[in-house]
């Protein structure tokens, strides 16, 4: 089971998401501050991260380029309540595996965290 | 508004999309989008639109639509949509869901499985006169709007089209509306994605909103009742273009034996096949020639056909610019271009032979003397060598039974022609036979040599040479041969004792120009004596690629011949292919051959066109025209620049091909090719027995592809030569090959290959010739029936045939290493690329997608230069940028890369992909160059430095 972290500036996202993987199997590790997130990432193990695109003090994007930047293997999926074209090219340059658009599904949610943990799951680099 | 109207104005929406996606956008469409009352409408709803990015991609669209005339934009867009959706540009935007699962460029993947059977569960089925993919963006898209007024019409529950809402357009459109909105370079396809991202976010929320039975969004009914009022005032028609009515069951799995052809090594290759959908390749169990193996390419192969960055209909150059043609149109054009012209104004050149008797007889017939393949760029050398010594271009050696291999610049275990040779030399090694590879580089098969000689570029003759001294002058020859089976003899004795010019050909005086010393040399011949009959000594391309090297070719394999090892078990091979019949059967007329008896460029040996000399014969006025078959000359047949500025100096070019390379994008016409898995051939082949060896097709051809017969069966027939190209079906013309042959086409098909003689050795004996009997084919014959030490055509033509070392720059003194540019530079063969037409297989790039230059450790010590520093390297003619890879395993003084590298279009040229890039080594040489005795360029010996960068 994957080591997983979540982070969307809204608090019940976190929340939700929490339970969805928990009962999965998997450790959610859960924050609202970007701050607090990449601070636990760079002294924990992640395979996954679960970003929002709007936070607080960031963008989600800034936050999945930093993350990589320390542990380029990590998987992410990046969260969205209106994505634009824009942010879907940095985010898939930076490395992100799979969008998910708010509200939050939980069998879609499920099935892409599943897909993008399996090692077929891995998606080459693309840069856009 | 309803539900049903909501459901018919979504339909609208798709519809809109769709039809924006499946093809050139038609003028008319671009007329009525211009203004009236679709614009009108638009405007309008930009006013009220609260949703961003629809209102952004609106706003883009109507702008480039507003740019200028409507034939002015309809221009335009023809130009972006090849670009984007045709891959006539470097950055093309993938429209399929399978290029999006994985990120890569693979079409026909698992979603084009799941595609059809959601179409199959709906009752309908993509169209087959579609052009395009079952997982083609507008094929989705079109799919929901039937799904969406399939609701509307029949009252039916949603979830359906929501199901395939969620798990096939919004799983991929999100990453595909990326890369369109970066590629795109007008507004109109940068506000389309914009607009479809949009729509297909609202799509979804409104799917949860009807799921949950929750009230709709009102800005987004709003935006559709808007959007499908516009849509209506458009003339987009009421069928659907891109799916048919009616399920079609998916075909079950079947096998096809076929041969690989990637490289010329032809292995035996099983392809299995689901639903017209090939889902993977394994070597053919029996076959002569691959043995049941087939190396990382020919694993890959279909990874080949499924690019996504394959030729899927006919392009025409506008404006500089590529646009979609149709076939009529493209191929009148390129019958009207050759009829302006002299024939022998025109030069056909092949990079590939597939079904090589049809368009040579269709050149032929049209008159062009001009004919080439890439044997002047390959192995030109050895040919004219060995196909006028005796019979061979290419005498295999026998390493199940050898006891002694020696192997001049060939890399077996990387290079092609039958993996099961490949096995049996790595079988021979174990079991104690000796492999001695001479080559400048520890290259793989060096790696499992039992010695590895190091020598300088382009002196093997001189070492060949000093191991020939020693058989003579020990007298350790095979006398009793050399008296009955070769011609010349006493003459090429003279020569390496020095009787003609004073000059002992010793291992001594070969020690000073190879760097290999006299000792080794000697011991080498002598142990290739001891081991004798059972050794064999070859060359391929590390040799006759480097500068001035025939006469080493005759030296290298004359000791064979002084050692009666041809044919011998464990010594080089004669070949003697059964042959086939001809394509024409009795009753049909055989074409003329109207080609001029003339020859562009001529050299001591080789006469024709030497594309090494392209530019200088457009300048001179010779050639006028260019027709091209899957070659690519700008990269691999002289200096690049030089055979850049030739193509773009002729009055008109055409390229058939697969993909669009540094070559095609300079051509007026390109027409798109099968690969070998779309098309059917059957070939007499030979590897150690004689057999028959079938290219069966395996697909229906993709997209608007057509097979090489096809094609030029058309230009035949538009040329005036119709009646001499009758066939029906590739059946038709290969069951007349196979007339005389003990094996039926059908049977053939079961098994794929069909031995036709066994493994004999010593067959000269039999035949009473080195020539193979009639109704047998080799590649080259000996007009005395033996062995010759003097080449008989250069005996012809008075100029020295005997075998010997000739300086590399004999020919050339501007070839000559100096002070500034004391290294020589060339590249070589991975086992993961065939030439340069790999390039575009995600597969075997993501296996190999780059070429460091190698460097010797001392060279790069004392140049400050560590692995993986970016370097350039300069020649007198150019420079390129490279990084470097510092090892021990290359000779000081030598700077060697992979081949093949340096395209500007498929996983190289494109900016989604970064990680893969490289350099091609023949920008360094000189322009109009070619060996004065063959016309092959010294694509590996040019002088260069090195510098960190």
């Amino acid at each position: 089971m994957a080591e997983i972290l979540a982070l969307d500036d809204v608090l019940d996202a976190t929340v939700l998401i929490g339970k969805i993987l928990t009962k999965k199997g998997h450790s959610v590790h859960s924050f609202t501050e970007e701050d607090e997130a990449i601070a636990y990432a760079r002294t924990h193990k992640i395979d996954l991260a679960i970003l929002d695109i709007k936070l607080k003090k960031m963008s989600g994007v800034e936050v999945l380029g930093m993350l990589k930047a320390t542990t380029p293997e990590m998987r992410a999926i990046m969260l969205t309540g209106y994505p634009t074209v824009e942010t879907a090219r940095e985010a898939i340059s930076l490395g992100a595996d799979e969008y998910c658009v708010k509200p939050i599904d939980r069998d879609e949610l499920e099935e892409k965290v599943e897909k993008v943990l399996k090692a077929s799951g891995k998606k080459s680099s693309i840069t856009v | 508004m309803d539900i049903k109207t909501i459901n018919l104005a979504r339909a609208k929406m798709y519809h809109f999309l769709s039809a924006a996606y499946r093809d050139e956008i038609p003028l008319h469409l671009i007329e009525q989008m211009q203004g009236g009352e679709f614009l009108d409408r638009i405007i309008k709803l930009q006013e009220v639109c609260t949703i961003q990015d629809f209102c952004s991609g609106l706003s883009r669209m109507t702008t480039a639509l507003s740019a200028g005339t409507a034939q002015e934009v309809f221009s335009q867009l023809r130009y972006e949509y090849a670009d984007l959706f045709l891959n006539a540009s470097n950055n093309p935007a993938f429209p399929y869901e399978s290029c999006y699962a994985t990120r890569e460029p693979l079409v026909m993947q698992e979603p084009v499985v799941s595609m059809r059977a959601a179409l199959n569960a709906a009752g309908v089925h993509k169209n087959p006169d579609y052009f395009d993919l079952d997982d083609h963006i507008a094929v989705e898209l079109e799919f929901m709007r039937y799904l969406a007024e399939r609701a509307a019409y029949n009252d039916e529950d949603q979830a359906s089209q929501f199901s395939f809402l969620r798990n096939h357009l919004m799983g991929w459109t999100v990453e595909f509306c990326a890369v369109l909105a970066s590629a795109a370079k007008t507004d109109f396809y940068r506000g389309l994605s914009e607009l479809t991202m949009s729509f297909l976010f609202n799509e979804r929320m409104y799917s949860f909103s009807m799921l949950s039975e929750q009230a709709t969004n009102q800005a987004y009914v709003t935006i559709l009742e808007q959007m499908a009022a516009a849509i209506n005032s458009l003339d987009l028609g009421d069928e659907y273009t891109t799916i048919a009515e009616g399920a079609e069951a998916p075909e079950k799995m079947r096998s096809v034996n076929t041969h690989c052809y990637i490289c010329l090594g032809l292995c035996g290759q099983e392809v299995k096949v689901k639903d017209n959908i090939i889902t993977g390749c394994k070597g053919l169990a029996g076959d002569p020639k691959g043995g049941g193996r087939l190396c990382v390419k020919g694993a890959n192969a279909h990874n080949n056909t499924y690019s996504a960055y394959r030729l899927k209909t006919p392009l025409i150059k506008e404006n500089g610019r590529f646009r979609k043609a149709g076939w009529d149109e493209a191929m009148g054009l390129v019958v009207e271009n050759l009829k302006k012209i002299e024939p022998v104004q025109l030069g056909f050149h092949q990079g590939n032979d597939f079904n090589m008797w049809c368009h040579d007889a269709v050149m032929a017939a049209y008159g062009t003397p001009n004919k080439v393949s890439h044997r002047q760029m390959c192995d030109n050398p050895a040919r004219m060598a060995n196909e006028k010594n005796y019979s061979e271009k290419r005498p295999w050696i026998d390493y199940a039974n050898s006891k002694f291999i020696l192997l001049f610049g060939i890399n077996e275990l990387a290079t092609s022609a039958g993996q099961r040779k490949v096995t049996l030399l790595k079988q021979a090694v174990k079991n104690g036979a000796k492999l001695v590879v001479v080559d400048p580089r520890r290259c793989e098969t060096a790696a499992i040599a039992t010695e590895w000689i190091a020598i300088q570029p382009g002196t093997d003759g001189a070492m060949a040479m000093g191991m020939c001294h020693t058989l003579v002058s020990e007298e350790l020859y095979d006398k009793e041969f050399v008296e009955q089976w070769t011609y010349g003899f006493e003459a090429f004795k003279k020569r390496l004792l020095g009787e003609e010019d004073g000059i002992p050909r010793t291992p001594e005086w070969a020690e000073k120009i190879c760097g290999v010393s006299a000792a080794t040399i000697r011991r080498l011949a002598r142990e290739f004596a001891a081991a004798s009959p059972a050794a064999g000594s070859n060359s391929w391309t590390g040799v006759s690629q480097g500068a001035n090297t025939l006469h080493a070719v005759q030296a290298l394999i004359a000791l064979n011949a002084l050692m009666g090892c041809f044919d011998a078990p464990g010594g080089p091979g004669l070949i003697s292919k059964f042959k086939l019949a001809s394509p024409w059967a009795d009753d049909q007329p055989k074409p003329p051959n109207n080609a001029a008896k003339v020859k562009l460029d001529k050299s001591h040996l080789w006469s024709g066109w030497i594309p090494g000399y392209f530019e200088k014969d457009v300048d001179e006025g010779k050639l006028k025209a260019m027709l091209c078959y899957f070659g690519n000359p700008v990269m691999s047949s002289g200096n690049e620049p030089s055979i850049k500025r030739a193509i773009e100096k002729l009055d008109f070019s055409c390229s058939i091909d697969c993909f669009m390379s540094n070559t095609t994008e300079l051509c007026d016409v390109v027409l798109p090719d099968c690969t070998y898995l779309e098309q059917s051939r059957v070939v007499s082949d030979w590897m150690y027995e004689a057999f028959l060896s079938l290219g069966q097709k395996a697909i229906t051809p993709m997209y608007q592809a057509r097979s090489i017969v096809s094609i030029f069966s058309e230009l035949a027939r538009r040329l005036g030569f119709g009646e001499y190209f009758p066939w029906k079906s590739d059946e038709e013309y290969m069951e007349n090959q196979m007339r005389n042959q003990a094996i039926s086409l059908d049977d053939l098909k079961k098994t794929g290959y069909y031995i036709t003689n066994p493994q004999e050795f010593y067959k000269y004996k039999t035949w009473g010739s080195m020539n193979p009997p009639a109704g047998y084919g080799s590649s080259g014959s000996t007009k005395t029936g033996k062995y010759n030490f003097i080449n008989p055509l250069a005996e012809e033509n008075g100029v020295d045939g005997l075998p010997d070392y000739k300086e590399p720059w004999e020919d050339w003194p501007e070839l000559q290493p100096d002070s500034e540019y004391p290294m020589i530079t060339g590249f070589f063969r991975v086992i993961e690329h065939e030439h340069t037409s790999t390039f575009w297989n995600v597969a075997l790039m993501k296996q190999c997608g780059t070429n460091p230059v190698w460097i010797n450790f001392v060279d790069a010590k004392n140049l400050g230069i560590v692995t993986g520093d970016e370097v350039v390297i300069s020649s007198p003619w150019a420079q390129v940028k490279g990084k470097a890879f510092v090892t021990w395993d290359i000779s000081q003084g030598v700077l060697a890369a992979a081949g093949g590298f340096g395209h500007k279009y498929g996983l190289e040229g494109d900016p989604k992909y970064p990680q893969f890039k490289g350099f091609n080594t023949n920008v360094l040489m000189p322009p109009n160059v070619a060996c004065k005795w063959t016309g092959t360029p010294p694509l590996k010996y040019i002088k260069t430095n090195i510098k960190k960068a």
